[in-house]
C-alpha cells in the first residue's frame, strides 16, 4: 500500500479543516450538547413520585451511562454523520482531493487520511463523553462517595464505535454519491430516519420470520447505545414473541462487521474512481 | 539524455467516444513539450492520465523510469484545467498543504508568491481572488519544491488579455530556468515561442510530434515583384532553378515562390540582379507553427 505515515496523514487533515468553520461550529456544537443533555434532562418536568419513570435516578450511576449515550447517539447522528460528509464532500466539490492526487498523494493516502480524521474525532468525541457524564452524575448523586466510574466497561467502546460509524457512513456516502454535502446529508438523513425504517418494518419483516430485520447497518449502529427508559416496559416486550432491539454483543459484533465492509467498500471505490 | 516521461499506446473511451487512441510519447529531461489540439482531441485526457486522475482502458506509463507511483509525482508540479484550493484558506494556508504533500519542509511561499506576482494577496481567502489570481496561485503551488517537471493544461484559459500576458510571461521565465514542461495549450504563438517540442493530437490520435525545427515545414516561401515587363522574364529564371518547387503568379502580377531547400532573400536577389533583373518587392515567408498546425488537422479528418 502506498502510504506514508499516520501522523503525516493527521497533519494534512489538519491543514485542511483547522479554518473551516463548519468544522469548528459542529465541534463547538457537540462540546455544548453532552453537558445539555444532563442540564435538559434535570430540568424535565416530570413528578418525581412517577412510579414507571424516576427521572433522577436517570442522572446517577449506574443508569447515567445509557442516558447520556442514548443521547448523544442522536446528536452524534447527526453531527459525526455531517463531519463524515463534509470531510469527503467538501473535497468532491472544491476539486481539492484531485489537487492533492496530482500533487503527489496517493488515492490511498486520501482515503486513509480520511479514516484516520475519523478515528480521532471519534475518540475525542469518545474522551470528552467520558468526562462530562461523570462529572455530571457526581453533581447527582446524593452520594457521591460510593461511585463506580468503571460500571459498564464496554460503554465507552459503544460510545466510540457508534460515533466512527457514524463517520464512515456519512464518508462512504460521500464517496458513492459524489455529490455536494446538502445532497449527500439530505440522503443519509433521509436513509437512517425514512428508508431503513421503512425497509426493515414493511418489508423486510413482512417477508420474513425471525430477528434478521435487525441486522441493518444503521439499526445496528443505534442499538450500540439503545433506549434506556425501556426498563418499566421490560416485561410487556417479553411478551412479544420477537426482541426489539439486538444484544450488546451483537451491536458490537456487526457494527464492526459493517466498518470492516464500509471502509473495504470506499477503499475500494477511492482506488477506481476517475478524479 | 535523461528520460523523464514514457507513455506507451495509451488508450481510453468515455463511452463510445474515443478519447485517446494508442498514445505514446516520450519527454526527455529539458525539453518543452507543447500538446496541441483541437477541443476534444486528447490533451487533458493525457494529462489527467500521467497526473494519477484518470485510469486508461490500455495502456502505460512510466514517470523518471519508475512506474506509475503517485509519490514520483511530488517531483512533478501541475496545472490541471482549473485551479483547485479550499476557498475559505488564504494562499499561504493552501500552499502550506501542497508543500506539506510533497514533503518540503522549509518552503519559501513568499519568493514564490512573488514570483507570481499574488504576494500583496497572500493573505486573502482563495474565494475572493479573480480567475487570474486563482490561476497564478495554482502556477505557485505548482513551482513548491522546485519540481524536475512543471505541467500545464490551457493556463491561459479563461482568462483576460492582461492575465494572458502575465501568465505567459511567469511560463517563460519558468522555460528560461532550463525545467522540463509540458504545455497543452490552444495559443500556437505561445507553443511556437516556448517549446522546443511539439505533439499535434485530433480526436485522441497522435498526428505528429518532434521538435518544433522538424514539425514546421523547412520550405521556403517567397513573394518577388518586379517592373511588369520584367515578369515573365523573372517568372523563366526561378522556373529553371533546381531547387524552385512551386510558382505561380497572383492576381497583383507578384510571383509566388516555394523554395525545396532553405534559400535566403539575399541569395535570390543577387541571382536576379546577375540575371539583369532588379526587384522592387522581396518578402520572405516562413511557415508558422499555426499553419503547419492547421494543415495537419485538416488533412487528417478522422
Amino acid at each position: 500500500m502506498n502510504l506514508r505515515n499516520p501522523l503525516f496523514l493527521l497533519k494534512l487533515e489538519w491543514l485542511k479543516f483547522r479554518k473551516n468553520k463548519l468544522f469548528v461550529v459542529a465541534l463547538i456544537m457537540y462540546t455544548i450538547a453532552i453537558p445539555g443533555i444532563y442540564l435538559g434532562w434535570s430540568s424535565l418536568n416530570i413528578s418525581e413520585n412517577n412510579p414507571l419513570f424516576n427521572k433522577n435516578s436517570f442522572l446517577q450511576f449506574d443508569k447515567i451511562w445509557d442516558l447520556g449515550a442514548y443521547f448523544g447517539n442522536w446528536i452524534l447522528f447527526f453531527i459525526a454523520g455531517f463531519l463524515g460528509i463534509v470531510s469527503i464532500s467538501s473535497e468532491i466539490l472544491y476539486r481539492t482531493a484531485r489537487q492533492q492526487i496530482i500533487s503527489g498523494l496517493s488515492r490511498e493516502e486520501f482515503f486513509f487520511a480520511k479514516i484516520l480524521l475519523s478515528v480521532v474525532l471519534s475518540l475525542l468525541f469518545t474522551f470528552y463523553f467520558l468526562l462530562i457524564t461523570p462529572i455530571a452524575a457526581y453533581l447527582s448523586t446524593p452520594d457521591p462517595g460510593n461511585l463506580d466510574f468503571l460500571y459498564s466497561s464496554s460503554t465507552g467502546i459503544r460510545f466510540f464505535l457508534m460515533t466512527f460509524s457514524y463517520f464512515v457512513l456519512g464518508q462512504i456516502l460521500s464517496i458513492l454519491l459524489r455529490k455536494n454535502s446538502l445532497i449527500t446529508m439530505f440522503l443519509f438523513f433521509s436513509y437512517a430516519m425514512i428508508i431503513e425504517p421503512l425497509l426493515r418494518w414493511s418489508v423486510h419483516f413482512k417477508l420474513l420470520e425471525g430477528r434478521s430485520f435487525l441486522f441493518y447497518p444503521m439499526n445496528v449502529v443505534e442499538d450500540l447505545t439503545p433506549m434506556p427508559f425501556i426498563e418499566p416496559y421490560k416485561e410487556m416486550i417479553d411478551k412479544v414473541s420477537f426482541s426489539l432491539f439486538l444484544t450488546t454483543k451483537e451491536s458490537i459484533i456487526f457494527s464492526i462487521v459493517y466498518l470492516i465492509i464500509f471502509i473495504s467498500l470506499g477503499y475500494h471505490l477511492i482506488r477506481k474512481a476517475n478524479l | 539524455m535523461e528520460k523523464v516521461l514514457h507513455i506507451e499506446r495509451l488508450t481510453k473511451s468515455y463511452g463510445n467516444l474515443i478519447a485517446l487512441d494508442n498514445l505514446s510519447l516520450e519527454v526527455k529531461k529539458g525539453q518543452i513539450l507543447g500538446l496541441l489540439g483541437p477541443n476534444g482531441s486528447g490533451k487533458t485526457t493525457t494529462l489527467g492520465i500521467i497526473l494519477g486522475t484518470l485510469f486508461p482502458d490500455s495502456g502505460e506509463y512510466s514517470w523518471f523510469g519508475k512506474g506509475k507511483d503517485s509519490h514520483q509525482l511530488i517531483k512533478v508540479g501541475s496545472l490541471l484545467e482549473t485551479p483547485n484550493f479550499y476557498p475559505y484558506l488564504h494562499a499561504y494556508d493552501n500552499l502550506k498543504i501542497i508543500a506539506h504533500i510533497k514533503g518540503v519542509e522549509f518552503p519559501n511561499f513568499d519568493k514564490i508568491l512573488a514570483e507570481v506576482n499574488l504576494l500583496d494577496r497572500a493573505k486573502s481567502p482563495f474565494m475572493t481572488y479573480s480567475f487570474g489570481m486563482k490561476q497564478r496561485l495554482a502556477i505557485a503551488a505548482a513551482l513548491i519544491g522546485d519540481p524536475e517537471v512543471l505541467i500545464f493544461d490551457e493556463p491561459t484559459n479563461g482568462l483576460d488579455p492582461e492575465g494572458i500576458k502575465e501568465i505567459r510571461e511567469i511560463i517563460l521565465r519558468i522555460a528560461n530556468t532550463g525545467k522540463t514542461i509540458i504545455m497543452a495549450s490552444h495559443i500556437l504563438d505561445e507553443v511556437e515561442k516556448i517549446c522546443t517540442h511539439v505533439a499535434i493530437l485530433k480526436k485522441g490520435k497522435l498526428l505528429a510530434f518532434g521538435p518544433v525545427g522538424s514539425i514546421i515545414n523547412q520550405k521556403t516561401n517567397f513573394v518577388l515583384a518586379t517592373l511588369p515587363e520584367n515578369t515573365n522574364s523573372l517568372f523563366e529564371l526561378l522556373q529553371n532553378q533546381s531547387w524552385s518547387e512551386d510558382l505561380l503568379i497572383n492576381e497583383n502580377q507578384q510571383i509566388e515562390l516555394v523554395s525545396k531547400i532553405e534559400i535566403t532573400g539575399d541569395q535570390i536577389n543577387s541571382l536576379c540582379f546577375k540575371n539583369h533583373i532588379v526587384l522592387k518587392h522581396l518578402q520572405e515567408k516562413k511557415k508558422r507553427l499555426e499553419e503547419e498546425f492547421l494543415e495537419i488537422i485538416q488533412n487528417n479528418p478522422s
